[in-house]
């Protein structure tokens, strides 16, 4: 290391001298056909990163000195290189069009590359794809938009993360989501939250406005990915943020957006009438409870729990620069209120991005980010008053209001839970990193990069003592801070003209430490005190934890001709979370490519363009795993405390052995572009190894652990990654773009630890979830219930199968099957964009199948309880009453209700079709002729625009949850598909307008 | 120094800076709130502490934190259930092995029992030399003492009491070793087997366990000779082994520490009445918000949520002597089902649930002794005597040597007494089973021997190892 800093420093001396003159190249650009100037056109000045961009009158000026090579490059145009001559001053180019990306730089990891060359296989969503979507949160920009990247939002309720995948689960118990790095800062992902937390894990991307994104890149095979070694194996989404252009004028941007939120789907259950009337000819029956007199006034809970939600955002932004220095300014509010009582989040961000070219060898930056967001939280689907949860259990006979206008039983109801509480979620959250970028000759240059990612969330709950008690508060301060530094070599020049050579060679060491602090109180003496700190009892604590990362990454790429493309990566990672002997891994990819448009004998059949093959084979990891499990740990605190003294209990099992999980990926892609580059097609095949598991095993409870953390087992997946752009018309007034995403995938569990074997002798984990169960030889989320039959119509009795198929109705645990998987085959978008004139129309389509959804909670709403009043699914009323009725529920005398064998009870009843195709936005937008904005004087754009998102899905005929798009537990991977009263997704129409001044 | 030169010496010291950056000490990262496993039994006061750890985790409302008491009660006939759907399936008896309430009681049981074996294997070997023979052979005894009352209460949980079959039906698994990492698969045994260990457990921690603590809060809160002896009482009594039932009985109440409490005052007061009581403090309580008084009260005075109401048979079996000053130890409240019902005050604090868990108390003993003497010697004096004692402190007048003409009157009486003196504190159960009393009074099927009477092996348990499958109770 030493030796290096000495090299380093020497390096750094040594090209002191090398400082020139300097002098202004001006210029304008065109387009080659119509010969109208093109703005934003970007100029790179070859072997730096000194890059501008033409004003939107075409030109530019640019510092040069000698005789330096720039190349031009703009989206939809074919990039130029040319060689500056010597004193020459100004310099006008044409360029040609194109109308494919494939001219675009693409961001990749630690660094950039062409698309055009590239032998990755990465998908990348452009500012330009998403600008007309106010979206709340960056990954619902991804849905429909990349293929191979599955997303589904986990539930309606706001806040929460979603379920991303990219290529397919990767893992079965270590974490599953994606590294998500913005602008070079791989963010805090840890999961933050307490039972009034509500639903699953927060999203790591809810503080990044979406308005500041430039571009989203999603790394998908090792190729890709392996750069990031260790965490590569779940796929990486990078996330550029605006950085404005040099000599580009200031452009300021405001956006505002306003929209009526309401669920997009419901789940039926009685109205008063209905549940009076059933109870008393049903109910009381299987219970033998006395009939009850309808109250004079029923209530209608699932509308006293919902609302139309209303939403609001703004966003203001600047962006420009002069010929040394570039910057972009943004910042957003957002207001957002959920169609669920209690549930809102605002959200305030500011961003600068500034860049400034010192001199010739020096280019010094900053990215920073600050956020603040501020949710009210309901508890979660499963928590006793949850109010969607209770909207649908609640009978209509309970009621809500007493005859004087009070709370009914304000304990158990949840509109007093909801409005007698607060139930507080802050985020403040500061990212950003700076950098400085040196230039030693114009082919070879350093880079130190600084970055951290500051969290800090904060949960406040204030109970009132009508709510039971004398009033309870919390507040708990969660602290998740990193730091990162990145320092590299790089080297890019071409010899002899055919040969192109880049290399990076990079250290880099990244820790975080995480602190928690939580204060509980009891006892307070009036509702006006909202803090815990008046409370008569209060119970403190407090932990903290931290990790550490290390790496060298290295990369080579070599180019012959321009044809036959070469690249190999290699990382060393050394990771805190495993023991000193298993603490450094090895990661790598190779991969090749051969753009076959440049070989004669395909550019004499005339009607390619473009055409690349390429092949990646490489090893990425996986290290979500908790900080310390290797070690036998026994644990301090008040689970181990006992009459005021301090204790210690065992907590974990060791496991000196703990290791990584591997994946190791192959990848073959083809990329075909024909008809002037109108149809674009790409094609990518992969498969996905995952070997050394990390596996959260269920073990005997008589070992004192219910759980341990092993390395075992196997999984594969492998899939088609299928992208085809076209643009069918394409006249001055109409243009209409349309592009399909799709991608199939087939997951496959191949090794399981023998430990657990089934009946048939297969092996598998036990989930801690009912409805699904990891088997070997199936796809991992396999659901494994009984197989329901339904009513027979002759005795009104429900009956199931058993394993081998005959009929029963007393069925056992050992007659549950395979019944299915909650992985979709296949996902994807379907998305058009149509321009006539000033009108763009977007029409953009999501779709899932052959996946099955497991909606539990129709295993309370069908069921009939003795002691517990709750409401009951519409669908009761079709009970079996005489012999030959084909009955949706059994007899009320059925043996069914005493045997403990409700029809109800967990089986293939509540499993249904998960597949859904979703009209996930539609918009209109009007763009204000020049004219008209001329007359203005300050406008130079605007557009005025009207949204629907998730107006109309198409699922089964037989689903009757509220919305097939679910997940309840969020980012865990052992049950996707499952929900209990989950929120359906919010469908809204949006109103908006984007200026440009 | 001009501008230039600057940039370079700040860059320069950056790229210094990265260069000393060293990082390796860095990836060996220790936990903050844990210490490795081989570090705990390495002193005097960190064995104790993980002893500590062992009662800590008794806390538990899977353990002794309420949800086998309620259980008792309302599996019985003292309690009805409006509790959460998986409390309500048992009290229906149509709980599953798939049920998580089940799955986690039985956990967390073998994870205290696990506690446990770790202090009793490790403690004899720890190097400290200030750590005594004394303090070892007491925290070996203490663990010794609480590895049985937890099998104990999963025993009968699990398992048909020793009435069915003289104790040959399926035990529980029993594991006396620390677990070293290497996962072995006990099978059930029989209940015969799980008490023998349990006996000789209780035996052999006698002479070493203390007899009494000066902290209150220890006195009643760890293991003593008393709470012993006591225990032993109770196995003996379920066993029907008489003689030795009603001489442990007397051991615990000839010990200084115990005396009959004069009222019902004593509940949560760590006084003489207390054998054996899993303290809870406002800061350490069960855990979860839950304790005995989250399912035994409604959430607060006069407001809804209510698991455990007396049942209309309780009630009734205190109608029939009026002004028994247990039943006054009770209001009104909301039930689960927002009606009107009766509740037990013995655990007011539903706050912070810190009221004592009351484990083994020396009315017990009393009526250990009275039944197990009367079983001896028919209707005697002795017996008389203690029960009398019980029914003064109630408000209730004396029984006499002719109030009962014979002894299964007698039994029954002193059963009855049992019922409403020891109801809400997860009694009711063994003591209908053991009498070969069905659990509902309506329906004679759910006796000793029958299914769903003991909870199902969860199904988790039974998935994860070869000695259990197969081996699931009858009926689920």
């Amino acid at each position: 290391m030493k030796k290096g800093v000495f090299l380093y420093l020497f390096s750094l001396i040594s090209v002191l001298p090398a400082f020139a003159q300097m002098r202004t190249l001006t210029g304008t650009v065109t387009a080659d056909s119509s010969g109208a100037p093109l703005p934003g056109v970007t100029i790179h000045l070859k072997g730096s990163t000194y890059r501008v961009a033409t004003n939107p009158d075409g030109t530019y000026s640019m510092n040069v000195d000698g005789t330096p090579e720039l190349l031009f490059s703009m989206v939809g145009y074919s990039s130029r290189e040319l060689k500056v001559g010597p004193a020459m001053t100004r310099l006008d180019v044409k360029l040609q069009s194109l109308s494919s990306k494939l001219s675009e730089v693409v961001v990749v990891g630690y660094g950039e590359q062409s698309q055009q060359y590239t032998t990755q296989a990465v998908s990348v969503v452009k500012a330009a794809d998403f600008s007309n979507v106010p979206a709340v949160t960056p990954q619902q920009l991804l849905q429909g938009q990349v293929a191979g990247v599955s997303m589904t939002n986990s539930s309606g309720l706001l806040g929460n993360a979603s379920l991303l995948r990219v290529r397919g689960t990767a893992s079965i118990t270590a974490g599953t989501q994606p590294l998500f790095i913005v602008d070079g800062v791989p963010l805090n992902d840890g999961s933050y939250n307490t039972a009034y937390g509500g639903g699953a894990s927060l999203n790591p991307l809810l503080e990044i406005n979406p308005e500041d994104i430039e571009s989203m890149t999603v790394l998908k095979d090792a190729a890709a990915a392996a750069i990031y070694g260790s965490r590569g194996s779940n796929g990486v989404v990078l996330i550029a943020t605006k950085k404005g252009g040099y000599r580009q004028k200031t452009q300021i941007k405001l956006d505002y957006a306003t929209g009526w939120v309401s669920p997009a789907g419901k789940i039926d259950v009685m109205n008063g009438e209905e549940y009076v009337g059933f109870f008393n000819n049903y109910i009381t029956k299987v219970t033998g409870a006395a009939p009850i007199t309808p109250p004079a006034q029923t209530t209608d809970w699932p509308s006293l729990v919902t609302r139309t939600g209303r939403n609001n955002n703004y966003a203001l932004s600047a962006s420009g620069g002069n010929e040394k220095t570039r910057f972009y300014i943004g910042g957003n509010y957002a207001n957002d209120e959920s169609f669920v009582i209690g549930n809102n989040l605002q959200k305030l961000s500011g961003r600068i991005n500034l860049e400034h070219t010192a001199n010739k060898h020096l280019r010094i930056g900053v990215n920073f980010t600050t956020a603040y967001t501020n949710m009210d939280r309901i508890t979660v689907e499963s928590g006793t008053l949850a109010p969607y949860t209770r909207g649908l259990q609640n009978t209509p006979v309970t009621p809500a209001y007493t005859a004087d206008g009070q709370y009914a039983t304000p304990t158990n109801n949840v509109l007093a839970n909801i409005n007698l509480s607060t139930n507080k979620y802050y985020t403040r959250r500061n990212t950003g990193n700076a950098y400085a970028k040196l230039n030693i000759t114009d082919y070879l240059w350093l880079k130190t990069d600084w970055g951290m990612d500051l969290l800090e969330t904060e949960e406040r709950y204030r109970r009132s003592s009508k709510l039971g008690s004398t009033g309870t508060a919390g507040r708990a301060i969660w602290q998740d801070y990193k730091w990162l530094t990145t320092n590299s070599v790089n080297f890019e020049k071409r010899f002899a003209e055919t040969h192109y050579v880049s290399l990076l060679a990079a250290h880099s060491y990244e820790t975080a430490r995480y602190d928690d602090i939580r204060v509980t109180g009891t006892g307070f003496i009036s509702d006006l005190l909202p803090n815990v700190g008046s409370a008569a009892t209060n119970t403190g604590n407090a932990t903290g934890k931290a990790w550490g990362l290390e790496s060298y990454i290295f990369r080579g790429n070599y180019r012959y001709k321009d044809k036959y493309l070469f690249e190999g990566t290699l990382r060393r990672d050394g990771s805190s979370r495993f023991d000193g002997n298993n603490r450094y891994g090895n990661f790598w990819a190779v991969s090749g490519g051969w753009i076959m448009s440049e070989e004669q004998f395909i550019r004499d059949l005339g009607f390619i363009d473009y055409m690349k093959v390429t092949a990646s084979y490489g090893v990425t990891g996986n290290d979500r795993i908790g900080y310390y499990d290797y070690m036998g740990l026994y644990t301090a605190g008040v689970d181990a405390n006992y009459g005021g003294n301090a204790g210690l209990r065992p907590t974990q099992i060791r496991n000196p052995k703990l290791s990584w999980e591997e994946s190791r990926q192959m990848d073959l892609g083809l990329a075909v572009h024909v008809l002037d580059n109108r149809l674009q097609v790409a094609v990518n095949y992969y498969s996905k190894h995952s070997e050394n598991l990390l596996l959260y095993v269920v073990v005997p409870s008589t070992t004192g652990f219910g759980f341990a953390t092993r390395n075992a087992g196997e999984m594969r997946n492998r899939g088609v990654d299928l992208q085809i752009t076209g643009v069918p018309v394409k006249t001055r007034d109409l243009q209409w773009t349309t592009t399909l995403n799709l991608g199939y995938l087939n997951n496959k569990v191949l090794s399981l630890p023998p430990d657990n074997r089934d009946d048939e002798g297969r092996n598998y984990i036990l989930s801690s979830y009912n409805g699904q169960r990891v088997l070997q030889g199936h796809s991992l989320n396999t659901f494994y219930l009984l197989r329901y039959k339904g009513i027979n119509p002759e005795t009104g009795d429900p009956e199931w199968y058993t394993k081998d198929g005959k009929t029963t109705s007393t069925p056992a645990a050992k007659d549950q099957t395979i019944a299915g998987s909650a992985m979709p085959k296949w996902t994807g978008g379907f998305n058009n964009t149509v321009r006539y004139k000033q009108f763009d129309l977007g029409v953009n389509f999501y779709f899932s199948y052959g996946n099955k959804v497991m909606l539990t909670e129709f295993k309370e709403l069908d069921n009939v309880y003795k002691n517990v009043a709750t409401n009951v699914s519409r669908d009761l009323l079709n009970y079996w009453q005489k012999p030959g009725d084909q009955a949706f529920a059994p007899s009320a005398t059925s043996a069914s209700w005493k045997n403990g064998n409700s029809f109800a009870q967990q089986s293939t009843a509540q499993l249904f079709d998960g597949s859904f195709l979703r009209l996930k936005t539609l918009s209109l937008g009007y763009n204000v002729p020049a004219g008209l904005l001329n007359n203005t004087h300050i406008l130079s754009g605007a557009r005025l625009y009207v949204m629907g998102q998730n107006l109309w899905t198409v699922k089964s005929k037989h689903f009757r949850g509220a919305d097939p798009e679910v997940s309840q537990y969020g980012t865990n991977a052992q049950v996707a598909g499952e929900s209990y009263y989950s929120l359906p997704q919010p469908k809204s129409i949006t109103v908006g307008a984007n200026l440009i001044f | 120094m001009n501008r230039k030169n600057k940039i370079w010496i700040w860059l320069l010291a950056g790229v210094t800076c990265t260069g000393l950056f060293s990082c390796s000490k860095d990836l060996q990262q220790d936990p903050e709130q844990a210490i490795p496993t081989d570090d705990v039994f390495t002193s005097g006061p960190t064995s104790l502490s993980a002893l500590y750890g062992v009662y800590s985790r008794s806390q538990r409302p899977e353990v002794f934190g309420g949800q086998p008491q309620i259980i008792g009660d309302y599996m019985a006939d003292n309690a009805d259930c409006y509790g959460t759907v998986y409390f309500g399936e048992i009290s229906t008896f149509t709980a599953t092995a798939a049920s998580p309430i089940i799955s986690e009681m039985w956990r967390i049981h073998f994870d205290a029992i696990m506690g446990a074996n770790m202090v009793i294997e490790k403690v004899p070997a720890v190097q400290d030399p200030t750590f005594t023979a004394t303090e070892r052979k007491m925290y070996v005894a203490e663990a010794k003492f609480m590895r049985s009352i937890l099998y104990f209460q999963l025993l009968n949980l699990f398992s048909q009491p020793y009435q069915v079959q003289q104790g040959g039906m399926p035990g529980i698994p029993i594991v006396t070793t620390a677990f070293d990492g290497t996962i072995n698969y006990p099978s059930r045994g029989t209940v015969n087997e799980a008490h023998a260990q349990i006996e000789k457990d209780l035996l052999e921690s006698i002479p070493d366990l203390a007899t009494t603590f000066p902290d209150p809060v220890l006195a009643r809160g760890r293991a003593t000779k008393g709470a012993a002896y006591a225990l032993l009482s109770r196995l003996y009594l379920y066993r029907e082994q008489w003689d030795k039932a009603a001489q442990y009985a007397d051991s615990v109440l000839n010990g200084a520490p115990y005396k009959l409490a004069a009222d019902y005052s004593f509940y949560d007061g760590n006084t003489m009445e207390d054998v054996f009581s899993i303290q809870n403090t406002e800061n350490d309580g069960p855990g979860g918000s839950q304790g005995w008084a989250f399912y035994y009260r409604p959430l607060a005075a006069g407001q809804s949520g209510g698991y455990c109401p007396f049942s209309a048979s309780l009630e009734t079996a205190f109608a029939q002597e009026a002004n028994d000053k247990r039943f006054a130890m009770s209001d009104e409240g909301t039930a689960g089902n927002n009606q009107k019902r009766r509740f037990t005050l013995k655990f007011p604090n539903v706050i912070t649930f810190k009221d004592n868990a009351p484990l083994i108390r020396v009315t017990e003993m009393y009526l250990n002794r009275a039944e197990a003497l009367t079983a001896l010697n028919g209707v005697n004096q002795d017996a008389l005597e203690l029960m009398n004692a019980l029914r003064r402190r109630a408000g209730l007048s004396e029984w006499t040597l002719t109030t009962f003409q014979t002894k299964d009157a007698f039994l029954t009486a002193i059963l009855n007494e049992r019922r409403k003196e020891l109801c809400f504190e997860g009694h009711r159960r063994m003591d209908q089973l053991r009498k070969g009393l069905s659990l509902r009074e309506n329906d004679p099927e759910r006796i000793a021997g029958a299914e769903r009477v003991i909870l199902p092996i969860p199904q988790r348990e039974l998935d994860v190892s070869p000695a259990l499958k197969g081996h699931q109770n009858p009926g689920y």
